[in-house]
């Protein structure tokens, strides 16, 4: 039995990461409290490095690596490049935030680093052990960081909630990938699809049960309902800047598990799944909007409308055809765009000592901050789906795709349930500029975080009007 | 082209700093544009009029197939006419009328972002593009109803109005959805040649249905005419313009257009005519009924409305020529009419007509220009309105049989009561006893005469010389909406016949309804108002109610924020999920096959069950966690038996631990009591039997699976030549899987000192 060293190069930005990590973790127990800048510049360092590590092995063919177990391929460094661009963000913004409030500690970038790790893993999963592997290094992150003000009982009660769902979660994955492994005998999903594609009826029986449970685990770390109810709590539970980190880069990764084991994996199945993510995709999109209307607390309707979203990505998927791929990375990429600047105002709207969590915190901001108001509106109704804004784009090319293969009906719900979600996301907006301020002063932002903010709406505004781009690249990146 | 669409929106964007700089004059500064697009519109005039249509093409979108494109034709130019030149008076309008309102220059960018949204809504030819920018009209017209936004009323108005239209467009943008499949394309142009492959589609009665549920909520049709008056709770050139000349129309300005795509069936003839005929009769109903000035003049518009959807789903030429005649007749009245109603609410601070009489003294310029529109609302010679009203009549009495007799008796009723409205409109306020009013009232300024003087003169001049406007623009807007040429002979004159007839009817009984208003309100009033509990407002106010309590009913019982209500659900549906699939795919009851099962197994197999069985109904927490114990060993001696000796011995020293683990904590926890209650027990046992009876259904049903061969074959055979060991699983856990095994020590390592750490701490609370 000879050992053979695995190419490591295609490994490098995640190696790095994993490095910088440590080392982080080990520079900030040296730091004192007034340093902790320290850590946070190495953090976005961190990202930088592995974006241009990425960048100069960026894969234009497939490669796969670790005996078959990781792949580096266009679509996977396409959302690494998003997923550290999303958390460098999300670190900008939570920066103050943490500052006010006595948790501007090394952990939160740390952990932070090691979920960004972990979605790495999950994009460049190559077979169903990595994809877990990669799942659990970013959930346990995610639950450690929830609970992460622990003087908080809120904040401790979600990430209670959130690790046991999510551990019965992780175990219905492990049952299903149980069950794949014993009908196909491999773990590599090139092998599995092949094992499929060959496999006689008996066989299919054990398949499609490992494909139930492995759906089931992936709806819940997706969010999707009637695998919900983690998503309002661990929203509203957690520290704004947690919030932030959980309902943005995730989903890029997210997008990326389904594609690999539903689609690389288990295409074959596609009838199976397909009926499968419909029933979801009803659900979510029905309940995500119809419950944001009631909310009152702005991180809760927007962990419903995050429901609704994802909704949306799967529609894509089910579609089962390269157009729809494309429509759904196309629609991730955009959602976290606009997640990541929604939760940016939350957070900038929050001082110390008040946290801006209710809907009503955004009465008047246009007397309080113009330029704020008009972003967060623009953030809205690109959410919303309003034309002219890259978020009637992202449901136009899902819907299309949808359409395409005949779903007609979904695309009609799809649609009827977008304009009643319109509905919540135009209260804001109402909140907004027709109100009265119930505060008075005026709200500052530090210079580096309004740049931010504002290049992250104007982009909405920039890629609604000229989309073209991001969707042929995500088309090209799924077609190489 | 582009450039005139986007115009508005650019203005729009310097609006507020223009305006900052034109102080008083700003209505009149910003006005240049709108008064340049009409007359760049109107040097188009000669082209349309001898080729029909002109296509301007950009590209936008390539991969998506939304193209800029747009369409020139009679129809589209008209409304654009329409749009830009109201717009101008609209804009010097406000100007005067706002002068003083702080939020004018807000305004100011709403009403031009509206008269661009609303200038491609008309030109689009691509039909994403329209929908686009129909939305987008229904987003301007949802901030100006609002523009008194501490107003509640005003606010709910605003709301009810962006609901019902922005869900009409919806369904719209489904509709087009299929209009496209079925016409094989987006672009009107080359719809409106597909007629006939449309027509006959599969998809035509579903598209047609969603097309007209679009554009019947924007234009205010019956059942979904109730948002229109409460929309007057925006300013009045809002009202004005938005409420009345444009906005409303774009639903009608479809229906035209779609006309020689989807028109000629019988679907379309009852759904529009009828559907058109009944909001005719409901608005002017309604228009007798109301005392409020800008209500009535509201009610009126919807009468219009539906006059307008009835003659394009009649489909005769004289219907199309009639359509297109009435359409510029309306908006130059109503324009004008409105825009005289704010001046009474500027001047004399009243909106009743109630609180109004004798004001001709004092606003004479006024109460001409009233006079003036209101004779040709009511349709009289010599002005416009009586030639539109005399085609209307021609075209109803020339209807197709099967709708002939309820449209010209619902068109012959309607016209009475509109001439009894009329009446009130021009009458009323300017002639009869002088009614004191809060304001002192003086002639208006002439930002606020500008309008109404030009668009009653228009009406007069039209009425006058009937020709210009054919010939100008009517006849290439009958072309568009019919599909094929049409024969207007717009005359004033036409000798004495039926429509001539039924005018001198309606105009005797009109009058009469006049001089008997009280009497007639409240006759209405005491038959019509025991109805409106039931009207569609109540079933819209139900409908909201109802999804706020279905979300409320859904956090109630989802998100009640229990944990164990969570666990709950998810297993729940993973059950129903599964077990669907099974019964439905697999209806085979599996067959266990016992053979080969020994004794030793099933003891073992028995103490683990009855170990559970306890864990379960046992009172005592300890006892409780020993008996978990005990399963856990009873499945550790499975894997042992199943020669798996190393996973069964981690599965010993992991129940171990956790047992122990338990045990120190149980002692901190309060005494155990019964936290459920029975009925709750006997539910969740039921969810529990489920989920294990499933899965061990699926065991069974898949335990014929062959799987691929054992490996164990493979360590016999390499244990002593790979790793000179002789006892196999000694190998396995110290060489083959050296790694696990260090990996499992780990973590043991781990779980030993948190149990050291927990220790100590109890130790040292016994200490303090």
């Amino acid at each position: 039995m000879n050992f053979v060293a695995p190419d490591f190069m295609p490994l490098l930005p995640e190696l790095f990461v994993l490095t910088l990590a440590c080392f982080i973790l080990v520079v900030d127990v040296f730091l004192e409290e007034r340093q902790r800048h320290i850590t946070y510049g190495l953090a976005q360092l961190t990202l930088l490095g592995a974006a241009l590590l990425t960048l100069a092995t960026y894969a234009h063919a497939p490669v796969t690596t670790m005996f078959g177990h990781y792949v580096r391929d266009a679509m996977g460094d396409v959302l690494k490049l998003c997923i550290y661009l999303a958390t460098a963000a999300v670190f900008l913004y939570s920066r103050d935030y943490l500052r006010q409030r006595d948790l501007f500690k090394g952990e939160y970038y740390v952990l932070g680093l090691f979920g960004v790790l972990g979605m790495m893993v999950m994009v460049s999963a190559h077979s169903l052990l990595t994809v877990y592997l990669g799942l659990e290094l970013l959930s346990l992150s995610l639950y450690a960081l929830v609970a992460f003000n622990r003087d908080s009982p809120t904040a401790s009660e979600a990430a209670m909630k959130y690790f046991v769902l999510g551990s019965i979660a992780s175990g219905m994955l492990l049952y299903g990938i149980s069950m794949i492994y014993g009908a196909t005998g491999s773990v590599d999903l090139q092998i599995i699809a092949d094992a499929v594609i060959a496999a006689p009826g008996t066989e299919n029986l054990v398949l499609v049960f490992g494909l139930v449970f492995l759906v089931v685990g992936l709806a819940f770390k997706l969010g999707a309902v009637p695998f919900h109810m983690w998503v309002p709590d661990v929203y509203q539970g957690a520290p704004t800047s947690v919030t932030l980190y959980i309902a943005s880069a995730p989903k890029l990764a997210a997008f990326a598990l389904l594609m690999r084991v539903l689609v690389e994996g288990l295409g074959a199945l596609q009838a199976d799944w397909q009926q499968m993510l419909i029933i979801l995709v009803v659900l979510s999109i029905v309940l995500g909007n119809l419950v944001a209307i009631v909310q009152t607390n702005i991180k809760r309707m927007l962990a419903y409308s995050t429901i609704s979203h994802v909704g949306f990505l799967l529609m894509g998927i089910l579609a089962g055809t390269p157009e729809g791929y494309a429509a759904a990375m196309f629609y991730t990429i955009v959602y976290v765009l606009m997640a990541v600047g929604a939760f940016g105002v939350v957070i900038v709207l929050s001082r110390s000592g008040f946290e801006a969590e209710n809907i009503d915190d955004f009465k008047g901001l246009n007397d309080r901050n113009p330029w704020l108001a008009f972003l967060m509106m623009v953030i809205m109704m690109s959410m919303a789906g309003v034309p002219f804004l890259v978020g009637f784009y992202a449901k136009w090319v899902v819907l299309q795709a949808i359409v395409n293969i005949g779903l007609v009906w979904l695309a009609i719900l799809g649609v009827v349930f977008s304009v009643i979600g319109a509905f919540y996301y135009l209260r804001v907006v109402r909140c907004m500029y027709f109100d009265r301020p119930e505060q008075s002063e005026p709200i500052q932002m530090k210079l580096d975080t309004e740049i931010a903010i504002s290049a992250n709406g104007l982009l909405l505004v920039a890629l609604g009007l000229y989309p073209t781009a991001l969707m042929t690249w995500c088309a090209l990146a799924l077609s190489g | 082209m582009l450039l005139a669409v986007l115009s508005g929106f650019l203005l729009a964007f310097v609006a507020p700093w223009l305006a900052r700089a034109a102080g008083r004059y700003s209505g009149w500064l910003l006005a240049l544009l709108p008064a340049g697009l009409t007359f760049w519109f109107a040097s188009f005039l000669p082209e349309v009029a001898a080729h029909g249509s002109i296509l301007f093409e950009y590209p936008w979108v390539p991969g998506l197939d939304v193209g800029l494109t747009f369409y020139l034709d009679g129809l589209s130019l008209l409304f654009a006419l329409l749009i830009s030149g109201i717009g101008t008076f609209i804009v010097i309008y406000a100007g005067g009328y706002l002068a003083d309102h702080p939020d004018l220059r807000r305004f100011y960018v709403v009403i031009l972002a509206f008269m661009a949204s609303m200038l491609g809504l008309v030109l689009s030819s691509n039909l994403i593009a329209l929908f686009v920018f129909w939305e987008l009209t229904s987003i301007t017209s949802y901030l100006l109803i609002g523009f008194d936004h501490e107003d509640e009323k005003a606010r709910k108005a605003a709301l009810q109005g962006l609901i019902v239209t922005v869900g009409g467009g919806l369904a719209l943008m489904a509709g087009f959805v299929l209009l496209a499949m079925a016409g094989g394309s987006y672009e009107l142009a080359e719809l409106l040649h597909e007629g006939d492959a449309i027509r006959d589609h599969a998809l035509y009665l579903p598209l047609l249905l969603l097309i007209l549920f679009g554009a019947f909520t924007k234009s205010a049709q019956v059942p979904f005419h109730f948002w229109l008056p409460n929309a007057m709770a925006a300013p009045t050139p809002v009202s004005a313009y938005l409420h009345s000349a444009t906005m409303v129309k774009a639903g009608v300005y479809l229906l035209a257009r779609l006309n020689p795509s989807l028109g000629g069936t019988d679907a379309w003839l009852l759904l529009l005519s009828l559907f058109g005929a009944l909001t005719m009769f409901t608005g002017a109903v309604m228009a007798i009924r109301s005392t409020g000035v800008k209500r009535m003049l509201a009610y009126s518009t919807v009468m219009a409305l539906g006059t307008l959807t009835l003659l394009i789903g009649l489909g005769t030429p004289t219907a199309a020529a009639a359509a297109v005649t009435f359409l510029l007749a309306h908006s130059l009245y109503k324009g004008a009419l409105f825009l005289i109603a704010g001046i009474l609410d500027h001047e004399t601070g009243c909106k009743d007509f109630r609180d109004l009489g004798g004001l001709r003294g004092k606003l004479p310029v006024t109460a001409a220009v009233a006079a003036l529109a209101a004779l040709s609302l009511a349709g009289i010679l010599p002005l416009f309105g009586f030639v539109a009203k005399e085609l209307l009549f021609e075209s109803v009495i020339g209807a197709p049989w099967i709708v002939v007799a309820p449209v010209t008796l619902l068109a012959l009723a309607s016209a009475v009561l509109i001439v009894a409205a009329a009446a009130v409109v021009g009458i009323r306020p300017y002639f009869g006893p002088t009614v004191p009013t809060p304001k002192h009232p003086h002639e208006a300024p002439p930002a606020l005469l500008a309008g109404p003087v030009t668009l009653a003169a228009l009406g007069l001049l039209f009425g006058l010389y009937p020709a210009l406007a054919e010939h100008q623009i009517l006849a290439a807007a009958a072309r568009a909406v019919h599909g094929a040429p049409v024969e207007l002979n717009l005359a004033l004159w036409h000798g004495f016949n039926l429509p001539l007839l039924m005018s001198l009817v309606s105009l005797g009984l009109g009058l009469w309804v006049f001089s008997r208003w009280e009497f007639v309100r409240a006759r209405f009033d005491r038959h019509l108002e025991p109805r409106e509990r039931f009207g569609p407002e109540r079933g819209y106010e139900l409908f909201m109610e109802g999804i706020v309590r279905i979300s409320d009913w859904q956090t109630r019982l989802l998100q009640n924020g229990y944990l164990r209500y969570y666990i709950l659900t998810i297993v729940i549906t993973l059950v129903a999920l599964t077990g669907y699939t099974l019964l439905t795919r697999y209806p085979v009851v599996p067959t266990p096959n016992l053979a080969g099962i020994e004794i030793h197994l099933l003891a073992v197999a028995l103490m683990t069950v009855l170990a559970a069985l306890f864990a379960i109904i046992t009172h005592s927490r300890l006892g409780a966690v020993a008996l978990l114990g005990a399963v856990g060993f009873g499945v550790a001696l499975v894997f042992i038996l199943f020669s798996a000796p190393d996973v069964g011995i981690t599965q010993v020293l992991v129940e171990t631990l956790t047992v122990i683990l338990l045990v120190l904590v149980i002692f901190r926890l309060p005494g155990m009591y019964a936290l459920s209650r029975p009925r709750a027990r006997y539910r969740d046992s039921g969810v529990a039997v489920a989920l294990g009876g499933l899965l061990v259904w699926l065991l069974l049903l898949i335990q014929e699976t062959r799987f691929f061969p054992s490996i164990s074959a493979y360590f016999i055979e390499n244990s002593q030549p790979l790793a000179h060991g002789r006892n196999i699983v000694n190998v396995i856990l110290v060489d083959f899987r050296a790694l696990d095994t260090l990996g499992e020590i780990t973590v043991l390592a781990l779980a030993a000192v948190g149990v050291y750490a927990m220790i100590k701490l109890r130790a040292e609370d016994r200490q303090k």
